[in-house]
């Protein structure tokens, strides 16, 4: 029997299941995955007895497992009879049985651990279940698999850790049977690897340190389950050959496998260093730092969700003839009309070059208690607003995470149905619940800040500016002179912001839910410089990229316009009104809609221009606190007195002597971040591919530098010939004296009598200076070694003539050499290991014989 | 090793490719086309060697023996090997005079700067070895008395590997004793056409004069003993004479006396070209001449047409040779 293949095996599952870790928060359920691997293998061990000590084993723990059936009539404790006799009859060695015996033997020694380790309380006697137990931990099992639906990582809870040790024993379970039991250890990295897509599906996006060592941790764990199997396999194969010695049981009779193993260890190590920082180097792959924990706009649904597609649902409802009713509200908004109802955050992701759905790493659950709405100061004036929405009867994709319609920034929620999960940093209300007919009670605060808030020159926080700020996608500097153009004169973030917005918005561009839409990586620049056509979606993530080049923090909402009034207080929202805009985010004020997309007829029917990015900014400025008139909400307001407001700002500014096109500079180093990075890859490039040629000049300088006396002279000469001969490719096979190696060079290279001359009088002067009594002056060589390289390097094809001098093989030899040293001493270094090894042993052994 | 390399060194080897250059001129008269086989000649004679020259009848054996005794004044004296000649006819015999009633040795043939053995694998092995023993010992002992050869004193032994019937092949103790083997081979068709033109008239060697005195001769092998040897070209030869003994083809590798004899011939060589040191192309160009007719190939090596020559030359191309 081998303990040694089947504690592998449950080490390499343990290990593979560390990569849970990047989902679960806390570590609170190692031990439970430990303790569920550990009754695993105990439970493979016993399976793997003689015939009848299994059979024993089996049915002792079955019954053990089955003794809750006894209590629930004679039906049950019949079938939990029938099991235990079956696994009682595997000892007549019936095939069938003992397969049957081995399955039930696992299940039933996780089902214990689980029942000790979960519901002692309820077992009898701390130990076998009840059925008071099973139910506690069914109702455990169905509290863990409700969380599953949240994005990781996951709060840890003891239903939550009863699956992950189930599901890891189960893996166990898998991993036993094919390692030890079938002698499949390859086979065996499959069930390993069911671990690993947990956490890399959920978090395909944030691939940091963590989960990069939970990955190094599980491979070894793997390398080492398939090492002791070969092993054991050489052993078996040897034992069979030496069948007639008695001692073949002894673990040291079997074949060397020390130097299979060594190579197998360096096969592996070389392996498993290029699998990670290849990755890791190319810049290309991935922008992480190894050990970066930038936080990345996550995707990753937990469980078996489905994320929306916003954009697709954009258009989708946008298209819609006739538009169908969505949902229903009362506030108590003073400006109801200019309060959209927000769904999904979206931010652009510089790996996909695309915006993306924000996914928050920290959430709560919705309740009275949410978090704080990022970047908004108390001191900052703000509006509170009570919003109560009734759906209508929507269909949600099955399985689909849904998102609450909600005015920015809510602050509490109550939802009559449905566990809702908010994200800190967006305020994204979610779940997978349906929609239809749901109702929810919003209060709200709406920034209201004043324009010398606005005008704040506080730099945004950090977590602002790794995922909302810089722009590094396509014509990124392209669109930079547009941004700059178009906001010329503009000195505060606000001012650009309202430029920008008033650019969008003057009619030089015009809104077309309709095909001919541009399209590729380039269709920005395309749309603000050509097309000019396009709906909300184009209008708004446009102008969130103009924005962010301009040094704004922005991102791009969606949801719907605040749709039209019913009567009785009550707005309407249909799928004509849904929306998709830009925020910015001021500190001090937080995220601020603005509204690039022309509205009324022409545009976006029910798109407004929030006050402040109209030019009527300020604390209580809002028109005369009247909402606009329906009439003329489409199109954007604009009041002079308040324009002059904004210019005597900028006049401001400008006399602070703030440059706007250096503000704009420093305010833009994002699309400037990949410079260095590609800089440092072109560098360590170039690096590389001039250290061989950098090799040979050293090596060059170095070798007449020492070169003091003739008979130096003479070597420095003879080395830098056959070095020479070497990077031209007309090295001989090294059996060469050096006159035959000057007549061959003279010969093969087509010299002109020059060089031959030359080439003779060092191997003239070598030989002077190895096998005379005394060396031969050596004033002229090197001058004849020149003459030579010319010669030959005159001989050979251009394309050996650069690889001489780039690639040089002499250098390059001397780097194998150097390859191979490390090579023997590594080997040495094994030996040595092997000898130690063996000494300890014989010391261990003696007392024992002792 | 402390080598003279005085002024006095280099007038003496400035000489010696001088005197080297005339007997070898003067015997390239009578052999045409044979240079690496006169050279090789003059290399064994200025090594104090002797040499074997085996090759098929007719190219020449004789010739080269002839004329490298005439282009050097000294004495030469030929033996024709029969199977019936006995010992004494080579070293001599002590003779009673009746006039002054003694015991008279009568110096045998092989008193004599040169001595030319005709077809030595016809002779009884008894005589073969009593003049295998004068070659290594220079010396000969009749009835008790001990009489030293002098210098220059070299054999060249003639062989013919073709015609075996009622031969006694030398065995590997006595070809051990040959400094060097040399094989002349067929002239080409120029040669052999000048050769033809040349013989037709009168013999060449009538009208060969000697080109050098024997007294010449020894001063040069004196010369030659002085050329240098560097250390690492030492280990060469040792590498090379032991290739020889691991390798699988051969059944028999080449003897210390081998290595001494490469060495030797490879100074010679040198001086030749007018160097006072050794280099490993003298080694190289040596090492079958030298080395090839003492060894022994295996049965394998035999059918599969290995010849000890080529088993050399594959050593010579396999062993990295000292350059640094």
């Amino acid at each position: 029997m081998n303990h040694k293949l089947t504690a592998i095996a449950a080490v390499a599952t343990f290990l593979a299941s560390l990569a849970l870790a990047s989902d679960l928060r806390g570590g609170g359920w190692f031990t439970a995955a430990i303790g569920a691997v550990i009754a695993v293998a105990i439970a493979g061990t016993l399976t793997r007895l003689a015939v009848i000590p299994s059979a024993i084993a089996g049915t002792v723990l079955v019954l053990m497992a089955v003794s809750p059936l006894f209590g629930l009539g004679w039906a049950a404790a019949a079938g939990g009879l029938a099991i235990a006799a079956l696994v009682g009859l595997s000892a007549t060695g019936a095939r069938p049985l003992r397969v049957l015996a081995a399955a039930c033997t696992y299940l039933a020694a996780l089902l214990l651990f689980l029942n000790i380790a979960f519901a002692a309380a309820q077992s009898l006697a701390r130990l076998l279940p009840t059925s008071a137990s099973l139910h506690h931990l069914s109702s455990l099992v169905s509290g863990g698999e409700y969380q599953f639906k949240y994005e990781p990582p996951l709060p840890l809870t003891s239903g939550l850790i009863l699956l992950t040790a189930a599901g890891v024993g189960l893996v166990a379970i898998a991993v036993d049977v094919l390692a030890v039991r079938l002698h499949k250890p390859a086979i065996a990295g499959l069930p390993l690897l069911v671990l690993f897509c947990v956490p890399i599906a959920s978090n395909l996006k944030h691939l940091n340190a963590g989960l990069t060592i939970a990955f190094i941790l599980g491979m070894t764990g793997f390398l080492a389950l398939l090492a002791a199997d070969s092993r054991d396999r050489l052993r078996t194969w040897g034992k069979l050959v030496t069948l007639w010695t008695h001692t073949a049981d002894e673990p040291d009779q079997g074949p060397n496998t020390r130097a299979m193993a060594a190579s197998g260890r360096r096969i592996g190590l070389v392996a498993l260093c290029l699998a990670i920082l290849v990755p890791l180097l190319l810049p290309g792959l991935t922008e992480r730092d190894l050990f970066g924990h930038k936080h990345v706009p996550s995707l990753g649904p937990g469980g078996s969700v489905v994320l929306p597609d916003p954009l697709g649902q954009l258009q989708g409802d946008l298209r819609e003839v006739p538009a169908s009713k969505l949902l229903t509200y009362t506030t108590t908004s003073k400006h109801t009309r200019e309060q959209y109802l927000q769904l999904y955050v979206l931010s652009y992701n510089p790996s996909t070059s695309s915006w993306m759905l924000v996914g928050d790493r920290n959430t709560v659950p919705a309740g009275r208690t949410m978090a704080g709405v990022p970047g908004l100061l108390p001191q900052t004036s703000r509006v509170h607003v009570t919003t109560s929405v009734t759906w209508s009867d929507v269909t949600t994709p099955p399985g689909e995470l849904s998102f609450l319609a909600v005015p920015y920034a809510p602050t509490s929620v109550s939802v009559s149905a449905g566990d809702w999960t908010e994200g800190t940093s967006t305020l994204m209300l979610s779940a997978n619940h349906k929609l239809a007919g749901l109702r929810y009670t919003v209060h709200s605060e709406e920034a209201d800040p004043t324009a010398g808030q606005l005008a704040s020159k506080a730099a945004p926080p950090q977590s602002i500016e790794d995922n909302y700020a810089g722009y590094t996608g396509p014509y990124w500097h392209q669109l930079l002179r547009i941004a700059e153009q178009h906001t010329k004169g503009a000195t505060t973030e606000l001012a650009k912001a309202t430029a920008l917005e008033q650019w969008f918005t003057s009619g030089a561009f015009s809104y077309s839910l309709h095909p001919g839409l541009p399209q590729g990586n380039d269709w920005i620049i395309k749309f603000l410089t050509s097309r000019k056509r396009g709906f909300c979606q184009q209008f708004a993530i446009a102008y969130a990229t103009l924005a962010r080049l301009l040094g704004i923090p922005s991102r791009v909402a969606e949801g719907f316009t605040a749709g039209t009034p019913s009567g009785h207080g009550v707005w309407t929202v249909t799928t004509a009104d849904a929306h998709m805009w830009p925020e910015l985010y001021f500190p001090g004020a937080g995220w601020l809609r603005f509204e690039p997309t022309p509205g009324g007829f022409g545009g976006q029917g029910t798109a407004t221009t929030p006050a402040y990015a109209s030019g009527t900014g300020g604390s209580g400025s809002k028109i005369n606190g009247a909402p606009p008139a329906l009439g003329k909400s489409s199109t954007p307001v604009r009041n002079h007195g308040n324009n002059a407001a904004i210019n005597k700002e900028r006049t401001f500014d400008g006399q602070a002597g703030t440059h706007p096109s250096t503000g704009l500079a420093l305010s833009q180093p994002k699309p400037a971040n990949r410079l260095p990075w590609l800089l440092g890859a072109v560098i360590i490039l170039a690096l590389l591919l001039l250290t061989p040629l950098t090799g040979r000049i050293v090596a060059r300088r170095h070798r007449w530098h020492a070169a003091t006396d003739d008979a130096r002279l003479a070597r420095a000469a003879w080395l830098e010939l056959t070095d020479d001969l070497a990077d031209h490719g007309i090295a001989g096979p090294g059996g060469d004296s050096p006159r035959a190696l000057a007549r061959r060079v003279a010969r093969t290279a087509g010299l002109d009598p020059p060089a031959r001359h030359a080439v003779t009088r060092i191997a003239a002067a070598q030989e002077l200076a190895i096998y005379a009594p005394a060396p031969g002056p050596g004033t002229t060589l090197r001058q004849d070694v020149l003459v030579v390289r010319r010669g030959v390097a005159a001989s050979v094809s251009p394309g050996w003539r650069w690889r001489a001098r780039l690639m040089p093989a002499s250098t390059i030899a001397a780097i194998v050499a150097a390859g191979q040293r490390a090579a023997n001493w590594l080997t040495s270094l094994d030996r040595a290991l092997a000898r130690l090894r063996g000494k300890l042993g014989q010391l261990i052994r003696k007392p024992v014989s002792s | 090793m402390v080598v003279d390399t005085g002024p006095q060194a280099e007038p003496k080897l400035e000489e010696l490719v001088e005197v080297a250059h005339r007997v070898s001129a003067a015997m390239q008269t009578v052999i045409s086309g044979k240079p690496a086989a006169v050279r090789l000649a003059l290399t064994v004679l200025l090594a104090e060697g002797h040499v074997l020259i085996e090759d098929v009848p007719g190219v020449g054996k004789t010739i080269l023996a002839k004329a490298l005794a005439r282009s050097i004044d000294c004495s030469v004296r030929r033996v024709q090997f029969t199977p019936d000649l006995l010992p004494s006819d080579i070293t001599g015999v002590s003779a009673y005079n009746q006039e002054i009633r003694e015991f008279e040795f009568k110096p045998g043939p092989i008193f004599a700067n040169i001595v030319l053995g005709d077809e030595i694998n016809r002779a009884s092995p008894k005589t073969q070895s009593a003049l295998l023993e004068c070659m290594e010992e220079r010396q000969v002992t009749v009835d008790g008395a001990t009489y030293q050869l002098e210098r220059p004193f070299m054999v060249i032994a003639t062989q013919n590997p073709v015609e075996m019937e009622g031969t006694y092949p030398l065995p590997e103790a006595q070809r051990d004793r040959f400094t060097a083997r040399i094989a002349i081979g067929y002239p080409d068709t120029e040669a052999e056409l000048a050769m033809l033109e040349a013989h037709g008239s009168a013999s060449p060697l009538d009208d060969l004069k000697p080109a050098a005195h024997a007294s010449d001769v020894r001063a040069l092998s004196t010369a030659v003993r002085q050329v240098h040897v560097a250390e690492q070209l030492r280990r060469y030869v040792i590498s090379v004479v032991n290739a020889t003994r691991t390798a699988k083809e051969l059944r028999l590798g080449a003897s210390p006396r081998a290595a001494l004899h490469l060495l030797r011939a490879s100074r010679a060589y040198a001086a030749l070209d007018g160097r006072n040191f050794v280099i490993p192309d003298d080694v190289q160009a040596l090492a079958v001449p030298v080395l090839a007719h003492r060894l022994l190939p295996t049965a394998e090596a035999l059918v599969g047409q290995e010849l000890p020559e080529q088993v050399i030359s594959s050593i010579i191309n396999r062993l990295p040779v000292p350059v640094r």
